[in-house]
């Protein structure tokens, strides 16, 4: 698709013969493609680490105390319109990549611990006492014996982040990044219909192929 | 956007929440940490930012020389009397006193901020634009979560939690409607827009209450058909989840055309206002979107009656519409419920995007906002989309513990 | 009376029930045992037509189930089940109202019902009719899963191991308010179960299932005395069917009411194994005995435990 769609110029010419500009041309769509795939992917390494390890800490012993505030924060910000978080970082940092990142970490983090707090806690209480039972050190239990049993819902979490974040980068065009979103704004703001709809399906394509990918990962976990 | 809604249905909306709480008799560590950010907050960075007018950037001005000794004073010992709280070893009544002194000290900020503003305006006239600081938002947003926290400690009754946010609210309310605040750069900016606010308030409304009225009975029979034809349930939920996998602007986007082209045939859905762009496809697209989490609540919530209740049921001679509305469906009411919650917050946020296909809406000030770099509009519209989402979340929030207290008790 | 003639369900190329037959007479309890997937369950569920044979009939009191609408035919037979799926969201009074309540008896007619089956099943109507289900014990439910199937006054009673998911004392009690119960109000009852013991203790007629075919049926002394093959002499006990045997057998047959002797005597209504603990804990050969239906007296000797032949003293 996005080899094709540069090569696409006298079909969406023929469907809005009207427009001097059928196609997309300000950045080329593999630019658009990349620079967005860039935002997710820094902002999905950061939410995996930081969320994985929050979660992680929470349900120590040492980070007992944290785990209630970390709940209520977690169920509170997930009501946040990604939107309005996004439109918040701006007046904080200005326009640009910079708040699309902050967006994506803040919001992206949520579910990830959520759904690590949710996974090392339903382990049920047999496997974690065999696992002492046998003598593994608290770290070998958390490696060998927790983190493997909780993997499924927390990658399930990580998949609801990183989709939820390809949505949001989308929107980061209106405070100024470049992504597969940067057309379709451009075309809403310029009535274009032909860039809306060049960019929605980049974007769609994106996100589904992402979805497909973590199918693929799940049945290989 | 999977499955953060489809996730949670599956869980009941009380056993989710793991038992985390601290007991009694242990010191408040988050709290320390929340009160040491607020008072190197306050000290190093600005309260407000005053600017001459709407269009130059402000400059910031701390604390003590923004409001009366009086107030800096006052909220210095409301922030101390915050840290001695979180040393402090007793159980519920440390918790009390934590969410009295954190909802004093968020309101107090408020009127801090009202107060430095006022100041402003007297000095250098009402031109001079004084907007809130990194201080402001970081006392507020500290002790309003300090408050969050007290509370979830104290009780897990909604409707206790209900009346302290009520109470809060109608504070800060008063505190609004008074005058005070009105100097205050997001307040004229309101002001400014006073009647394109309410509409755009209602617009915002009308959006997710047209989506919910087309996803509500869409998805409730789609999940029905997943609970009672399993040979569809696979291919169904696929479909729906596909749907809610791909970013909503481009599902508006992708609409364009369709609808367009629909309306240029049909020139009496031109006539109703539909066509490609404004309200019609926002509603269409946002009850695409609703349709996964309420038709993945109402087969969820179907596919939890026991077996063993469907058996004796049935062996009494309950038909089958009799199971459905007498037994099925109060058992699944507080999953019903909860899945309802999750449709209306997730409908409310998408529905700002709404505004960038010209359906209005609260996004309408974040995008407005974004194009002039009008903080205070972004603010606007930001702030009160968050409101908004926060009132939908906590009254569902409290309907659904209505119903699993009514279901069990 | 209940008819089953030539019941036959298959499933696929398995025969889940084969050509069964079997007649229940009115105001008795019938057990229905054997192993697991022997086709007990499928035919209790054949009864009530939540199952529909292949076929055969089911005659209930001359009537051919299969000509009732399956909702009308259900509300007039009980049912118990194992895990008793009382309404989580109903209290006790409202679960024993269901099927009065599909039925639309009058509000006061219900109210006096509920009283009284709670009174039936032993449990005080003024502390347990407002409780929801999660308040009880696992034998309180059963108790109210009983008062529930019993509540528009069925003649016919089906259970599917009720008690087989209790603690032995709480079975032992439920086990005898059930007789206790089939005592005053004289239903008929088709009861499943895997446990040979209790077939014994409830059931005056005993049905041995095994691959969907009935494999014998009789009382239990019948079984128990003269089992039809191997199946049915392993499944009522092998090496303890003697033991039961015991316990289906009255000191009335094996006393000798010619020669009583003195001592504190033991009813001649009880079972041979009650006299044989006596005989064992006191170290006696032979005990006195009462017969209270004919006021006679009599003895019993060890030798008539084992065999009639060894009455004689």
């Amino acid at each position: 698709m996005l080899a094709l769609l540069p090569y696409s110029a006298p079909i969406f010419g023929w469907l809005f013969p009207e427009l001097p500009r059928p196609l997309y041309t300000r950045a080329s769509f593999l630019d658009l493609a990349v620079s967005h795939a860039a935002l997710v992917g820094m902002a999905s390494l950061v939410v995996i680490t930081l969320g994985i390890g929050i979660g992680i800490f929470v349900t120590r012993p040492i980070g007992r105390d944290f785990a209630g505030p970390v709940d209520t924060l977690a169920a509170i910000g997930q009501t946040f319109p990604p939107t309005a978080v996004l439109a918040l970082a701006v007046p904080a940092v200005g326009y640009g990549s910079a708040p699309t990142i902050i967006a994506l970490i803040a919001y992206g983090l949520l579910p990830v611990i959520g759904a690590t707090i949710a996974g090392l806690t339903a382990i049920p209480r047999a496997p974690i006492e065999a696992a002492d039972g046998i003598g593994l050190s608290p770290q070998g239990r958390l490696l060998k014996v927790e983190l493997p049993l909780a993997a499924p819902i927390i990658l399930a979490g990580v998949r609801t982040s990183v989709i939820l974040n390809i949505g949001t980068a989308t929107i980061g065009s209106t405070v100024g990044a470049l992504t597969l979103g940067s057309p379709i704004i451009e075309g809403l703001s310029g009535s274009n219909p032909a860039y809306v709809i060049q960019g929605a399906l980049l974007v769609g394509l994106f996100a589904v192929a992402t979805d497909l990918w973590f199918d693929e990962l799940e049945q290989v976990l | 956007m999977t499955s953060e809604s489809g996730l949670s249905v599956i869980s009941p909306p009380q056993a989710a929440a793991p038992q985390l709480r601290s007991g009694a008799g242990r010191s408040n560590p988050l709290l320390v940490l929340i009160v040491g950010g607020i008072a190197a907050a306050a000290m190093s960075l600005g309260f407000v930012s005053v600017a001459p007018n709407r269009i130059l950037s402000g400059k910031p001005v701390a604390l003590w020389s923004a409001v009366d000794p009086g107030v800096t004073a006052l909220l210095v010992a409301l922030i101390v009397g915050l840290g001695v709280s979180a040393v402090l070893r007793f159980g519920v009544w440390r918790d009390r006193f934590t969410a009295i002194i954190a909802a004093m000290t968020l309101l107090t900020t408020i009127t801090a901020a009202g107060q430095a503003a006022s100041l402003v305006a007297q000095a250098s006239g009402p031109i001079a634009r004084t907007s809130l600081g990194p201080a402001f938002w970081i006392i507020a947003a500290g002790s309003g979560f300090a408050l969050a926290d007290a509370m979830a400690r104290l009780t897990r009754n909604m409707f206790v939690q209900m009346v302290v946010v009520a109470i809060v609210g109608g504070a800060i309310a008063l505190l609004a409607a008074s005058g005070a605040l009105s100097d205050l750069s997001l307040a004229r900016e309101f002001a400014n827009r006073r009647e394109a606010y309410g509409s755009e308030l209602l617009r915002h409304l009308v959006l997710v209450g047209g989506a919910l009225a087309g996803a509500l009975p869409i998805g409730s029979l789609l999940g029905y058909v997943a609970f009672r034809r399993p040979k569809w349930r696979k291919a169904l939920f696929a479909i729906l989840n596909l749907i809610q996998t791909v970013p909503s602007i481009a599902i508006f986007g992708l609409l364009i055309g369709p609808l367009s082209a629909l309306s240029a045939w049909l020139p009496l859905l031109r006539t109703l206002g539909i066509g490609g762009i404004g309200a019609a496809p926002a509603i269409i697209a946002l009850t695409l979107y609703g349709l996964l989490p309420v038709a993945r609540g109402v087969f969820t919530g179907l596919a939890s009656t026991p077996p063993s209740v469907l058996d004796a049921a049935r062996g009494m001679g309950f038909d089958e519409r009799q199971i459905l509305w007498r037994v099925s469906i109060p058992l699944a009411l507080p999953i019903l419920v909860t899945s309802l919650r999750l449709v209306v917050v997730q409908l409310t946020g998408l529905a700002v995007v709404a505004a960038l296909i010209g359906a209005g809406g609260l996004g309408a000030f974040i995008f407005q906002g974004l194009g002039q770099t009008a903080t205070d509009l972004i603010l606007l519209g930001a702030l009160s989309a968050i409101a908004l989402a926060l009132a939908a979340d906590l009254l569902l929030r409290s309907l659904a513990a209505a119903v699993t207290t009514g279901a069990s008790a | 009376m209940i008819v089953l003639d030539r019941l036959t369900k298959r499933y696929g190329n398995a025969v889940s029930v084969d050509q069964l037959s079997l007649t229940v007479p009115t105001g008795t309890i019938c057990a229905l045992v054997g192993a697991s997937g022997g086709g007990k369950t499928t035919t209790l569920r054949l009864i009530n037509r939540l199952i529909e044979a292949d076929e055969g009939r089911v005659l209930i009191d001359g009537t051919d189930a299969a000509s009732l609408a399956p909702v009308a035919l259900r509300r007039r037979i009980g049912y118990v089940i194992q895990s008793v799926g009382l309404f989580p969201h109903w209290n006790v009074a409202r679960n024993i109202a269901t099927v009065p309540d599909l039925l639309g008896w009058k509000r006061d007619r219900i109210d006096r019902r509920i009283d009284e089956l709670l009174d039936l099943v032993g449990l005080d109507p003024a502390s347990y009719r407002h409780r929801r289900p999660h308040e009880l014990s696992g034998g309180q439910q059963q108790r109210v899963g009983v008062a529930r199937a019993l509540a528009a006054d069925p003649d016919l009673l089906l259970m599917d191991e009720p008690f087989g998911a209790l603690d032995p004392v709480t079975r032992d009690g439920l086990q005898a308010a059930l007789l206790d119960i089939q005592a005053r109000t004289g239903k008929t009852i088709v009861i499943v179960t895997h446990d040979i013991d209790e077939a014994i203790r409830l059931a005056s007629l005993v049905a041995v299932l095994d691959g969907g075919k009935l494999i014998q049926h009789g009382s239990p002394h019948d079984l128990l005395a003269r089992p039809a093959n191997a199946f049915v002499e392993a499944f009522v006990g092998g090496p303890r069917r003697g033991l039961r045997l015991l316990q289906v057998t009255r000191v009335r047959e094996r006393a000798d009411f010619s020669e009583p002797i003195g001592g504190t005597p033991i009813d001649a209504d009880v079972t041979l194994d009650i006299a044989l603990e006596r005989m064992v804990t006191t170290g006696a050969h032979r005990l006195p005995v009462y017969d209270r239906a004919a006021d006679r007296r009599g003895t019993l000797v060890l030798a008539a435990i084992a065999s009639p032949d060894g009455r004689q003293t």
